[in-house]
């Protein structure tokens, strides 16, 4: 995880992760953050990053129940 | 053959995940004596119904939805690692107006404020409920965590008001969470000259960062 292709990799899920608030951006940013630590499980300071979105995820989908809207979850 | 084979070894793990119900217990008494400090050092109240839920689906390490239970990932449930994820989780609890809206516009004032809070105070809390951990447990995770841009972004803002660490957080977690940049804007109005323009910009910049608006 030390080159310098892997971390400017690393900087762009943070940036996924961070930025994602539609839940297709959250989808995407989830998947990505897997598939991070899928191949570095000991990057534990990336994990927190999960937490963030399942509170943007739960907000999305609590906001939308407030307003009665159809979205579309997967 | 090999498919079932391989299902039934993850079942197993799956099985070997699964908290007991002493483990359960240990992490609800654990997560008390958090929070009674906690309301101690912020005095604010915490609304924590005193329910945790031990998810061995979870993706994330823990969190604290806008309900009032708090969620562990059961794989932590011995790891001393927990300790941060607890009192993370016990900040976001007694966090003024943690609600779904506010977070979406709002997240870094959250999630950076919930996590430098945590490590400001942690050793503090552990030392209070009589808890030895070796700092070397969370050096690294925090380190590189993913939260430090918005802990660097609240740091320069502290550094910029020359605030002591605790009660800048403290107070921050006292203001309900969208007010926090307004509240901020309204202290830096007060200073005078150049200072002023310098907070009032460092504030934008930073309120950048911790809502990702306008993100390049």
């Amino acid at each position: 995880m030390n080159s310098k292709a892997n971390e400017l990799e690393r900087r762009r899920i943070i940036k996924q992760v961070l930025d994602a608030t539609t839940l297709a951006e959250i989808k995407a940013a989830t998947e990505a953050l897997d598939e991070w630590l899928g191949i570095y499980p000991d990057d534990h300071g990336m994990e927190d990053g999960y937490e963030q979105l399942a509170l943007m995820r739960n907000a999305q989908l609590a906001i939308a129940s407030e307003k009665s809207e159809p979205v579309a979850v997967s | 053959v090999s498919h079932l084979s391989a299902l039934a070894t993850n079942v197993e793990v799956k099985q070997s995940l699964i908290p007991n119900t002493m483990d359960h217990q240990r992490i609800i008494s654990e997560m008390h004596s958090i929070i009674e400090v906690i309301e101690q050092l912020s005095g604010l109240p915490s609304n924590w119904n005193g329910k945790v839920i031990l998810d061995v689906s979870l993706r994330e390490r823990g969190t604290k939805p806008f309900s009032c239970e708090i969620v562990l990932r059961a794989d932590l449930v011995s790891e001393a690692s927990r300790w941060r994820t607890l009192i993370h989780e016990g900040f976001h609890s007694v966090s003024a107006g943690y609600l779904p809206l506010d977070f979406i516009a709002h997240r870094g004032w959250e999630e950076g404020l919930v996590e430098q809070a945590q490590r400001i105070m942690r050793s503090e809390i552990l030392r209070k409920i009589g808890i030895e951990v070796d700092p070397a447990a969370f050096e690294e995770v925090e380190r590189n965590h993913l939260f430090n841009e918005y802990v660097d972004a609240l740091e320069r803002i502290r550094n910029g008001f020359g605030s002591e660490s605790r009660d800048f957080y403290i107070d921050l977690l006292k203001t309900p969470i969208k007010q926090r940049y307004s509240s901020l804007q309204a202290r830096a109005m007060l200073l005078q000259g150049d200072r002023r323009i310098d907070m009032v910009r460092l504030l934008a910049e930073a309120n950048v960062v911790l809502t990702r608006r306008m993100s390049l």
